[in-house]
C-alpha cells in the first residue's frame, strides 16, 4: 500500500519533504536485487514495492522514524548499499530506509588502527584513504562498492585478504544502535565515552546479540554508525598504471610483492597448503580459484570462456588453484617468505601457475591439442624449482606475467570485482554453503556442492561449470576457513531457477543431515524454522529477542526472526 | 571490597551437564540463585562476592582437555582445567595457549577467557573474544545450548567426521551468545566446556627487554612492532610491578628488585616455529630492532637484576597458588581498565596523582600494560601492595579504589570487566545496561544466576 497521507506528512516533518519518496517509479528501484527469482517463493523477479523510501541523514532522524513506526502499522527495512535480495522490503507496509545521505568517514585514528563510519562509506572510500598510510579493511567479496558498516555490523560477507584481515563480523569496534523502540545506544567503549577501541562490555557484550554469525538485515533496528577493525597492508601505497578497462596492467610490480596462483596436484594437498601456508602467516590475501573461475578470470568474453574450456587445459591443472597475494615489510621478512613458500610448494607438490605464458584462445587451442595426451601439464615445473624460478622471473613472457599478476592485483588488494563481469557466463549466480570452521569443513561442504551441482549440470539447467565452485579461502593464518559454492544460473529460465532453489535447499537439508555447518543461507524467518531445532533452537531465542526488543515491530522481520510465537 | 556479603548456603558438585542442569532447573523451581566458581581458591576479584542468599556450584573438579587437534589447532577443556594442566596436555603437540600474566595455580583457563582476562600475546588475539572458540553452556533459565560452530547441526562427533572442529566461535545464525556469556561473570549462564584457539609451540626463542625512563618512551616502539605483528609475547611493566612479578614473594629480592630495575620496561619475545625457525627469528630480529632503533631503544636479552628469559618463563607460567600481585604484602589493590597506549600515559599519572593524595608514594604503584586484540586496545592495570592483616590498609585502599575508579571514569578508562566499586561504569551507559536488563530477563528470567549482581 502507498504510505497514507498522515504518514507522509509525519516522515516529510521528520526528514524533510525532499527525503520522502512515493513514487511507484522509484519505489520500484528499491524492489529488485541480486537473484531475487531464487528467493521469491514464486519465482518472480521482483519484490514487494516499498511503501515508501525515507533518507534520513542522521541517527536522531532514525531515531524518530522508528518511533513513528513503533506506533503504527508500518515497519522500517535500512539499506545502505543493497546488493542482496535480503536488502528488500518483505511486505508493501515496509519504509525503506536508504541511508545513502550518511556517508562520512568520521575518523581515521591511524595509530590504534581503528576507522568509524557512517553506513553509506563503501569500501573503496575508505580503503583508498587507507592504502595511503600503510593500512587496510577487510572487504567482502561482493565488492569494494559495498557499505562496510552493512557487512560489519547487519550481515555477512567474506573476502579474499581474510588470512590477514579476518572478516568482518569479527572486526566490529563499536557500533551505534538505534534499536526498534527508538531508543540509541551505542555499544562497547565508545558507549561510555572512552574511545571506539572495543565492543565489548562492560560485563556482557550486547554485541552477542546485535549481529551473530550472519547479521539482523535490518530486522532489529537501524546500524547509525560503527567503528571497524584496520590492519597492517605492507603492499604499494601507490601505484601507476596503463592500458584501458578491465585491462589495467601494473606498470611495475611493486617491491617486496608476489601475485601468484598456486595448482595443488589434489584437494588433499590444496588442503595442506592451506594450513601450511597459514601456519607459517605467509599470506596477504588468498582466494581459491576453481577452474571455471581460473578459465574466467583470464578470458574477457563467453566465446572465449568457452573456447579456453573446449581446449581442455583447466581441468588438467586448476582444480585446485589458490590466488595468492605476498607483501613484507623488510627484505628479510619478504626472503622468508619466499623460501618458505618454496619448501610448502615442495611438501605439497605444489607449482605456480606459469603467468608468462599466453592464456589467449589461440595459444590456449594448440597447447590444448599438443598436450592432449598429457595428464598433468604442470608435471615439470612441480618438479623444478628452477623451472619455477624461469616462469616467475625469466623475460621470457614478462608482459604477460605482469598483465596476469596485475588482475591478481586488483581483485585481491582493491577488490575489485566487476560481479555482472564475474558472473557473466549466465547473469545468474546464487550460493549454496557457506558455514564457517575449518578449513578442511570448508572443502567438505565444496564436495558436497560440487557433487549435488552435477545432476542440474547434466541436465543443462545451470551453467557447466565443473560442478566445484567453492569460493573462499583461509582466514585469520589459517585458523579458520570457509567456502561457498557457487552456481550459475539462467535467470529467465524457471527450470534453471527452480534448479537453484533445490540446490540451495538441498545444501540446507545436507548441512543438517551431514552436519556440514550453518550455510550461508542460513538465516530468516524461513531457514531459522528449519536450522533452528538442529541448532539448540536459536530460533526460539531470536524470536524472544525480537519480541523483547521490538515488541511493535517496527523493524522488517523476515531476513531476521518473527516475534516468538510458542506458548 | 565490597558490600557486605553473604557466603554460599552450600556448595554443591555436580559430576556432569545433566547434574547441572537439573540443579539449574532446580533452582528455578525453587526460587534460588546459584553462585558458580572453576577456578580454585583464593578468589582475588571477589567475583562470588553475594549480597543474596545462595548455594555455590563449584565446577573445578571438571578437569577433562577431551580434545587436542594439530592441524587445526584447537582444544577443549572442561571449567576445572587450569593453565597449568592444559599447556602440559598440549606441549607434546607441539602447541601451547596465550596465558594472563602469570596466572594462578588453581586459576581455571575457562573462567580467564570467558572473563576477557588479557593474555601476553596480543598477536594472536584477532577479536575480543578470543581465544574462544565454541562453547556449550546451561541458561539461566536451565535450557542447553551450544554456540559458534558446535551450535550445530549435527553432534560434535559428527562434525568432526566432516572435518569441523568446533573452532568458529560465531554463530548458529543470528546469535553469538557466547559474547553474551563473556564478561557476565556468571550472571548469565554456565559454560560447561569450552574450544580454546591454541597456538604453535615456538620451536626457538629469543626474548628481549626494552629499558625507558617513562612510559612515553615505550609506547612509540610498541605500537610500531604491533602494528606490523612482529614478535610474539610482550606486555610492559614498571620496577615495582616487575618487583612485584619476579620476587616470588621474597621480600629481601623485591626491596632488591624495585630498587635497581628501571622504571619502565617492555617484554618483547621473538621466536621461529616450526618453519625455518632460526631464520624467521633472524629476520624478526633485524625487523623489531630496527623499529628499537629508530625510537632510541635497545633489545637486551638479560638487566643486571633479571633476564628477559627469566621474565618470559615467568609470565607465562602459573605463579602458585597465591596471585603474585599479593605475594609481596599479602594483599594487592588492582585497578584495570582498557583504554588506548596512547591514552595510558595520562591515566597513569591521574592514578598516581589520586594514589599519592591517599598516601600511597609513586614508587609503590605497580603498573602493568598490556596490549589487547592485536593493539587495538590495552589492558592498564595499577596496583598497590598492601598488607592485608592491616585494617587501616584495608580502609585506605578501599577509599584510594573509590576515589581512583571515579577518577578514571570521569578521564574515559573503559572498565569492561567491572569488578568492585568499577561497576559504576554501567551508569555511563543507560542504554547499554538497559539493554543487558533485557537480555538478563530473557536467559535468567528467575535470576538463578548471581542474583544480584550489578543490580541484576
Amino acid at each position: 500500500m502507498p504510505l497514507d497521507e498522515n504518514a507522509y506528512e509525519t516522515l516529510a516533518g521528520i526528514v524533510g519533504p525532499p527525503w520522502v519518496e512515493r513514487a511507484a517509479c522509484v519505489l520500484d528501484t528499491y524492489a529488485y536485487y541480486q537473484n531475487p527469482e531464487t528467493m521469491n517463493q514464486d519465482g518472480s523477479q521482483w519484490l514487494p514495492r516499498p511503501a515508501a523510501v525515507v533518507l534520513p541523514e542522521s541517527a536522531e532522524e532514525i531515531q524518530e522514524i522508528m518511533r513513528f513506526c513503533s506506533s503504527s502499522k508500518y515497519m522500517a527495512k535500512p539499506i545502505s548499499t543493497g546488493f542482496h535480495t535480503a536488502a528488500a522490503a518483505s511486505n508493501d507496509d515496509t519504509i525503506i530506509l536508504d541511508l545513502k545521505r550518511m556517508d562520512r568517514i568520521l575518523d581515521i585514528d591511524e595509530k590504534n588502527q581503528i576507522a568509524v563510519i557512517e553506513p553509506y562509506v563503501r569500501a573503496i572510500d575508505l580503503q583508498t584513504e587507507l592504502l595511503k598510510i600503510g593500512l587496510n579493511c577487510h572487504i567482502v567479496s561482493a565488492g569494494a562498492m559495498h557499505s562496510l558498516l552493512a557487512s560489519h555490523a547487519a550481515a555477512w560477507g567474506y573476502g579474499v585478504t581474510g588470512s590477514s584481515t579476518s572478516y568482518s563480523g569479527r572486526n566490529l569496534l563499536g557500533v551505534e544502535w538505534v534499536l526498534p523502540s527508538g531508543e540509541i545506544v551505542t555499544l562497547g567503549s565508545a558507549g561510555s565515552g572512552s574511545g571506539w577501541f572495543s565492543c565489548e562490555g562492560p560485563g556482557p557484550s550486547m554485541r552477542g546479540v546485535m549481529r551473530g554469525f550472519h547479521g539482523t538485515f535490518g530486522g532489529l533496528g537501524v546500524f547509525t554508525k560503527c567503528s571497524i577493525k584496520l590492519y597492517k597492508y605492507d603492499g604499494p601505497r601507490s601505484w601507476d598504471f596503463e592500458g584501458q578497462s578491465p585491462n589495467y596492467v601494473l606498470k611495475e610490480i611493486p617491491e617486496r610483492s608476489k601475485f601468484t596462483a598456486l595448482a595443488f596436484p589434489t584437494r588433499e594437498a590444496e588442503k595442506d597448503g592451506g594450513y601450511k601456508m597459514g601456519e607459517a602467516e605467509l599470506n596477504y590475501a588468498e582466494f581459491r580459484t576453481p577452474m571455471f573461475f581460473t578459465a574466467l578470470g583470464l578470458t574477457n568474453n563467453n566465446l572465449e570462456l568457452k573456447e579456453a574450456l573446449d581446449s581442455g587445459l583447466f581441468p588438467k591443472f586448476a582444480n585446485h588453484v589458490l590466488s595468492c597475494a605476498f607483501f613484507a615489510a623488510s627484505d628479510g621478512e619478504f626472503a622468508w617468505k619466499k623460501k618458505a613458500l618454496a619448501e610448502i610448494l615442495k611438501e605439497t607438490n605444489a607449482a605456480p601457475v606459469p603467468f608468462n605464458l599466453s592464456p589467449s584462445v589461440g595459444s590456449l587451442k594448440v597447447a590444448g591439442k599438443l598436450l592432449a595426451a598429457v595428464k598433468d601439464p604442470l608435471a615439470p615445473i612441480r618438479k623444478s624449482t628452477r623451472l619455477q624460478k624461469f616462469a616467475e622471473s625469466s623475460g621470457f613472457g614478462a608482459e604477460q606475467r605482469r598483465a596476469t599478476q596485475s588482475r591478481l592485483f586488483w581483485l585481491l588488494v582493491r577488490n575489485a570485482v566487476n560481479i555482472q563481469a564475474a558472473f557473466r557466463p549466465s547473469q545468474g549466480m546464487a550460493t549454496m554453503m557457506g558455514a564457517f570452521d575449518t578449513w578442511d569443513l570448508a572443502h567438505a561442504q565444496a564436495e558436497y556442492s560440487a557433487k549435488a551441482k552435477q545432476k542440474y549440470i547434466e541436465q543443462g539447467l545451470i551453467i557447466a561449470d565443473g560442478g566445484d565452485l567453492g569460493a573462499g579461502g583461509t582466514f585469520e593464518n589459517g585458523h579458520l576457513g570457509y567456502l561457498e559454492g557457487i552456481i550459475m544460473y539462467d535467470p529467465s529460465n524457471p527450470a534453471s531457477v527452480e534448479a537453484v532453489r533445490d540446490l540451495v535447499e538441498s545444501g540446507l537439508r545436507a548441512s543438517i543431515d551431514q552436519a556440514l555447518g550453518v550455510p550461508i543461507a542460513g538465516f530468516g524467518v524461513k531457514a531459522n524454522k528449519e536450522l533452528g531445532p538442529a541448532c539448540y533452537h536459536y530460533d526460539r531465542w531470536v524470536s524472544r529477542l525480537k519480541a523483547a526488543l521490538d515488541p511493535n515491530m517496527a523493524s522488517d522481520p523476515l531476513f531476521y526472526a518473527e516475534p516468538e510465537d510458542e506458548p | 571490597m565490597t558490600a557486605a556479603t553473604a557466603p554460599p548456603s552450600e556448595v554443591l558438585t555436580p559430576g556432569n551437564v545433566d547434574e547441572l542442569r537439573a540443579l539449574v532447573q532446580h533452582a528455578n523451581q525453587g526460587g534460588e540463585s546459584l553462585v558458580v566458581t572453576s577456578s580454585g581458591g583464593p578468589h582475588y576479584k571477589d567475583g562470588l562476592a553475594s549480597a543474596e542468599p545462595h548455594r555455590l556450584v563449584d565446577l573445578s573438579s571438571w578437569t577433562r582437555v577431551d580434545l587436542v587437534d594439530r592441524r587445526n589447532r584447537v582444544c577443549r577443556v572442561e571449567p576445572g582445567v587450569t593453565y597449568g594442566t592444559l599447556l602440559e596436555a598440549l606441549a607434546p603437540h607441539g602447541m601451547t595457549v596465550p596465558t594472563p600474566l602469570a596466572p594462578r595455580s588453581t586459576k581455571s583457563v575457562l573462567a580467564a577467557v570467558m572473563d576477557r582476562e588479557p593474555s601476553t600475546w596480543p598477536n594472536k588475539q584477532w577479536d575480543g573474544s578470543d581465544p574462544v572458540g565454541s562453547t556449550e553452556f546451561i541458561f539461566g533459565s536451565g535450557e542447553h545450548f551450544r554456540t559458534g560452530a558446535a551450535g550445530g547441526p549435527g553432534s560434535i562427533e559428527a562434525q568432526r567426521k566432516a572435518g569441523g572442529a568446533q573452532k568458529s566461535s560465531s554463530g548458529p545464525s543470528h546469535t553469538d551468545f557466547h559474547r553474551v556469556l563473556q564478561g557476565a561473570q556468571g550472571t548469565m549462564g554456565i559454560v560447561t566446556w569450552a574450544t580454546i584457539r591454541a597456538e604453535l609451540m615456538p620451536s626457538v626463542e629469543d626474548p628481549h627487554l626494552l629499558v625507558a625512563d617513562s612510559l612515553d618512551a615505550l609506547i612509540p616502539y610498541v605500537y610500531d612492532v604491533q602494528r606490523g605483528l612482529l614478535g610474539e609475547q610482550s606486555f610492559m611493566l614498571n620496577a615495582q610491578a616487575a618487583a612485584m612479578l619476579m620476587a616470588r614473594g621474597d621480600q629481601t629480592r623485591f626491596a632488591s628488585l624495585a630498587g635497581s630495575l628501571p622504571a619502565f620496561l617492555c617484554l618483547q619475545n621473538i621466536v621461529g616455529f616450526e618453519r625455518l625457525p632460526e631464520e624467521r627469528l633472524a629476520y624478526q630480529r633485524d625487523d623489531i630492532e630496527a623499529h628499537a632503533r629508530r625510537h632510541g631503544l635497545k633489545l637486551q636479552p638479560a638487566l643486571d637484576p633479571i633476564s628477559a628469559r627469566d621474565l618470559l618463563s615467568r609470565s607465562s607460567q602459573p605463579c602458585g597458588d597465591v596471585d603474585w600481585r599479593s605475594e609481596t604484602q599479602g594483599s594487592c589493590l588492582s585497578i584495570f581498565f582498557l583504554s588506548t597506549l596512547d591514552r595510558a600515559p595520562a591515566m597513569v599519572r591521574l592514578f598516581t596523582d589520586c594514589a599519592s593524595e591517599h598516601g600511597v608514594r609513586k614508587q609503590e604503584v605497580g603498573l602493568y600494560v598490556q596490549p589487547v586484540v592485536q593493539n587495538h586496545g590495552c589492558h592498564i592495570e595499577l596496583m598497590v601492595p598492601y598488607g592485608s592483616h592491616s585494617s587501616d590498609a584495608r580502609t585506605r585502599m578501599a577509599r584510594l579504589e573509590e576515589d581512583a575508579v571515579g577518577r578514571l571514569l570521569d578521564a574515559g578508562a573503559f572498565f569492561s570487566r567491572p569488578y568492585g566499586t568499577a561497576e559504576r561504569i554501567f551508569a555511563k551507559n543507560l542504554g547499554n545496561f538497559a539493554l543487558i536488563r533485557q537480555v538478563k530477563s530473557l536467559f535468567d528470567p528467575n535470576r538463578v544466576l548471581h542474583r544480584g549482581k550489578w543490580g541484576l
